[in-house]
């Protein structure tokens, strides 16, 4: 069944991409441009995702019966919001960086996710806290990466 | 041999053995920390280097790009995150291992092959550089473009399971890299006006999103502590090198050979390498079925590959001045500031600066096997740290590696979008390695195919006027048809055994 | 190190004293630049020459200045995404960039709006000028052969290539045979990822021409593979004697090339552009960074912020006839 949507999900992609491509200008000494490699990959995303979805509709009986066992993956809505709790994290950061600044950014994300997974406190606090201005300095100081310093600390750090 | 004797005295100071001790730390580091790579490293050397004279300059990006390369495929293994796009065509293979916990004994063997394969390919560059050069120059825009589709293609044969979706997963990575202002014609594509995708799209800031983000989005979508990957008393790092080396010794000598020749053409460096090495290791191997399973075959072909094709790249580097890799192109850079140009003027001066490197790559080589030792045995902080507490770890990691490619916070939104992309193709059994290399060929495919069609006025028939570019393009063709070809035979055969 | 640490204190102490007076009435903050390490952005990637003036520069420039300089490399599109970092950053003398030919070239080329107007100039530091390299077993002895028979031979005949579509070596390239009277696309560029790439190519028998500045063709021209007929340039450049200028091989004056110059973003305090152009001034003349250049082969030219400004101005107009004229405009 999901490979049937993602199937559809290419089929979709490659007409996106096939569109979107035929605004690219041409090369003036060639009958085909910046727009060939693109348009060949949405016709690829077309015949893989038709390929892929063809597949599944011969397997469509097993998938009924597959349906039925559904009622197990109960619990899957769940799993999916804790799954992305890194990706929101990282949402976080970008958005607060530059006002908290790198370093205690980064301890928060490490510490909320420690706490999340049931870690005993005084480990997941001392353990984000060292790790956080270790990372922090080595990168700042001796890497040369001009991480955010926030706005809050202007500076001082 | 005056100029010999003299090299011997520039490297065998204090300061240069220093040098390449830390930088091989450094390397180490920089390799095993999942969302850092040896480009990367090399680059952060740059202003460093600046204050040092040339031979230890040179020495500590020997040191730091040879072992950055090797430790790429620490996390790789344990945590089934590959350090650079080298170690992605057998991340799977490694990462299967160690789940049988046979892990040191994986990365044993990889240490082994890879300093193996550095001096294979540093041999290769004292005897035969210019000659070496004077072939890769044969290459033109018509052999790299059949060269990146043999490997585009060696992507889509080594791969297990589905291979419709390992071919969309390649076309993922190839549209990746057509984002950014095109080359051939100057015009901008897919970038929705975001004047940082112009440049294009990293892999790097992709390489984390497709295996780090997607690793920690598996392990926060699921509610158990348990590891995939335990310790197994009986695992040793070099308790089983000795057996599989006797077995396997012809692997590392065409590996590394495969490896060398690769490094050395100016378009094609170690990530090719390490691909068409392992697709070449299983189809020539009489254990197909074993391939993905957690056999150490393919290990010993790739692991063998990128490390003599890091020492390959420094051949048209050094004869013409011209970068073999990403790496090289950097070192060139910094040859040209300490007053050493590279060229064949480079390999004449009494000076003996060029046997220095020579004398610095080997030993940067050899001193791989204790510190690589040292960081296999101390990478059971992978295994002996809750994955609670080292899940966070990474994650930061990922953040601060992704924006340090270019002090960029876009890459750390490409990072982000990729790594939701990936996670729901994972989940649904695409592999994602074909991605990656098509995101680092893609431009070297089109280019090139365009760079030769502009030429030629549109001939398609260029691509096999050429010797090297016909020979190519029919190994293509016969890779493409072989599947075909064996179907055929077997019938054949079958129909004459009734 | 401490000692020079010392040193470049009291020079700190002494420029920024000399400078307070003058600007006292401005505030108190100012009279400070600079404070704390300076971040140069450069357009282009580590290891490569432009990159390499940088370095050199900063380092020259934190002899002068008493605080650290950081390299930043911001890469791709062209020179587009490094210029517009330099031009997004706050105005006040902390991010400064290596801005380069580019500039003059990107908006007309329809990729960016930025034009030279949105920067703030504070000195021209060096002037790459462009040469012609042929393969050594080009059948061509001579530039003059080979623009007679660019003249007189069918249009797409030669190719040529060095940088992208609408790079600076095809520009300037572009600009020549229109100064001899050719149209400016007689010769079908091929565009490449910059002068190395270019180099196998011509070596391979891919391309024809490379007018890229004859350092990048250093080690090719010595291993015997290439020669390189002039260099468009005023002089000589000294490490290269035996290349003859373009006035000297056949009496042209055109000047066309690569500048690479010291800017900010628009709206950057005068006092803070008087204390850099200062001490850039100081930077440029240094041994640290003469000795570099000469080394290297690189052409260096000092131009101050005025100048420098008129300059850009100048060439903006040179760029966008040359681009009109190869069909590239936007």
């Amino acid at each position: 069944m999901r490979d049937l949507l993602i199937g559809l999900g290419f089929i979709l992609a490659g007409i996106v991409t096939i569109v979107t491509a035929q605004k690219f200008p041409t090369l003036p000494s060639l009958q085909f441009g910046p727009s060939l490699f693109p348009s060949l990959i949405g016709g690829g995303f077309c015949i893989g995702g038709l390929a892929l979805s063809l597949s599944q509709l011969n397997n469509i009986r097993l998938l009924i019966s597959r349906c039925q066992d559904m009622g197990i993956k109960i619990n899957a809505p769940r799993k999916l919001l804790t799954s992305l709790l890194p990706a929101a994290l990282i949402v976080f950061y970008i958005l607060s960086s530059d006002f908290l600044g790198t370093l205690l950014t980064m301890f928060i994300i490490m510490f909320s996710l420690m706490m999340i997974r049931k870690t005993r406190f005084l480990i997941a606090f001392s353990s984000s806290a060292i790790l956080s201005a270790v990372i922090y300095f080595l990168f700042s100081h001796y890497l040369l990466i001009p991480l955010p310093q926030g706005t809050l600390f202007e500076g001082s750090l | 041999m005056d100029t010999f004797i003299n090299g011997l005295n520039l490297v065998l100071t204090v300061d240069t053995l220093l040098v390449i001790l830390a930088a091989s730390l450094f390397g180490i580091f920089v390799g095993a920390v999942p969302g850092l790579t040896a480009t990367m490293a090399v680059a952060l050397l740059v202003p460093v280097t600046f204050y040092m004279d040339p031979t230890p300059a040179i020495a500590a990006i020997v040191a730091t790009s040879a072992m950055a390369i090797f430790a790429g495929d620490i996390p790789g293994t344990y945590l089934n995150i590959p350090g650079t796009p080298a170690s992605a065509a057998y991340v799977g293979e490694s990462h299967m291992l160690a789940r049988q916990g046979r892990a040191r004994e994986a990365l044993g063997i990889n240490l082994v092959c890879s300093v193996f394969g550095g001096i294979f390919g540093t041999v290769v560059l004292i005897v035969v550089a210019q000659f070496l050069a004077e072939v890769a120059l044969k290459f033109s825009a018509f052999e790299y473009f059949w060269l990146a589709i043999l490997g585009l293609s060696c992507s889509i044969f080594i791969s297990s399971g589905s291979k419709i979706k390992a071919s969309l997963s390649l076309l993922f990575g190839l549209l990746l890299s057509t984002v950014g202002l095109d080359m051939m014609s100057g015009a901008p594509r897919f970038t929705f006006g975001v004047p940082d995708l112009m440049a294009g799209v990293n892999f790097i800031p992709v390489m984390i999103g497709m295996f780090a983000l997607s690793e920690l989005m598996k392990y926060y979508g699921s509610h158990s502590e348990n590891k995939k990957v335990n310790m197994t008393s009986s695992d040793n790092v070099f308790s089983q090198v000795p057996v599989h080396v006797k077995k396997y010794w012809p692997n590392m000598l065409r590996g590394s050979s495969i490896g060398t020749l690769i490094g050395a053409l100016p378009g094609a460096g170690a990530d090719i390498a390490a691909w068409i090495s392992y697709a070449v290791s299983k189809g020539k191997s009489k254990d197909k079925s074993q391939y993905g399973k957690g056999h150490i075959e393919g290990i010993v072909d790739a692991s063998s590959a990128n490390n003599s094709g890091i020492s390959g790249a420094w051949v048209p580097a050094l004869v013409f001045g011209i970068p073999g890799d990403s790496i090289t192109a950097i070192v060139i850079g910094v040859l040209y500031m300490k007053g050493m140009n590279p060229g064949p003027t480079i390999f004449m001066d009494g000076s003996g600066l060029i046997y220095a490197l020579f004398i610095v790559f080997i030993l940067a080589n050899l001193m791989m096997l204790p510190i690589g030792y040292m960081a296999i045995r101390l990478s059971k902080i992978f295994i002996l740290t809750p994955s609670r507490v080292l899940m966070p770890i990474i994650l930061c990691f990922c953040i601060v590696g992704a924006f340090a490619i270019n002090n960029s916070m876009t890459d750390v939104w490409i990072m982000l979008i990729i790594g939701l992309i990936s996670h729901l193709l994972i989940s649904n059994d695409f592999p994602v390695a074909p991605a990656i290399l098509g995101l680092v060929l893609g431009t070297t495919v089109e280019n090139n195919f365009m760079s030769a069609m502009m030429r030629t006025g549109g001939d398609l028939t260029s691509f096999f006027a050429r010797p090297i570019s016909a020979t190519l393009g029919i190994m293509v063709i016969f890779i493409w048809c072989s599947p075909l070809i064996m179907a055929i035979y077997k019938g054949y055969t079958q129909r004459s055994n009734v | 190190m401490k000692t020079t640490i010392t040193s470049n204190m009291c020079k700190h102490l002494m420029v920024t004293g000399i400078v307070a007076t003058f600007v006292f009435a401005s505030g108190a903050a100012l009279a400070d630049y600079p404070e704390r390490p300076i971040t140069l952005v450069v357009p282009w990637a580590a290891g490569g020459g432009t990159d390499a003036t940088a370095r050199t520069i900063g380092r020259a420039l934190e002899e002068q200045l008493g605080q650290t300089v950081n390299v930043v490399n911001r890469t791709g599109g062209s020179g587009v995404v490094g210029h517009t970092a330099m031009l997004n950053a706050a105005p006040d003398g902390y991010t400064i960039g290596l801005a380069t030919g580019e500039v003059n070239m990107m908006h007309w080329l329809g990729l960016t709006d930025l034009t030279y107007e949105d920067f703030t100039p504070i000195g021209q530091i060096n002037y790459d000028f462009p040469g012609v390299q042929v393969a050594a077993d080009s059948p061509y002895e001579s530039l003059e052969e080979l623009v007679e028979a660019i003249r007189t031979e069918p249009k797409g005949t030669f190719t040529a290539s060095g940088t992208g579509l609408g790079g600076v070596w095809h520009l300037a390239f572009a600009g020549f045979l229109m100064d001899q009277g050719i149209e400016a696309d007689r010769v079908s560029w091929i565009p490449s990822e910059g002068a190395a790439p270019a180099m196998t190519e011509l070596v391979s028998g891919g391309i024809d021409i490379v007018p890229s500045s004859v350092p990048e063709a250093r080690s090719m021209i010595e291993a015997g593979k290439v020669k390189s007929f002039t260099v468009m340039s005023p002089e000589r450049i000294p490490s290269f004697p035996n290349v003859p200028t373009l006035r000297e091989e056949i009496g042209s004056d055109y000047q066309v090339g690569e500048w690479r110059g010291i800017a900010g973003p628009k709206g950057m305090p005068p006092e803070v552009v008087a204390t850099l152009e200062e001490a850039l001034e100081e930077a440029y003349k240094s041994d640290t960074y003469q000795d570099f250049m000469k080394q290297q082969g690189f052409g260096t030219e000092w131009r101050n912020a005025e100048e420098f400004g008129k300059f850009m101005a100048e060439m903006d107009q040179v760029f966008g006839n040359i681009v009109e004229q190869v069909g590239l405009a936007n």
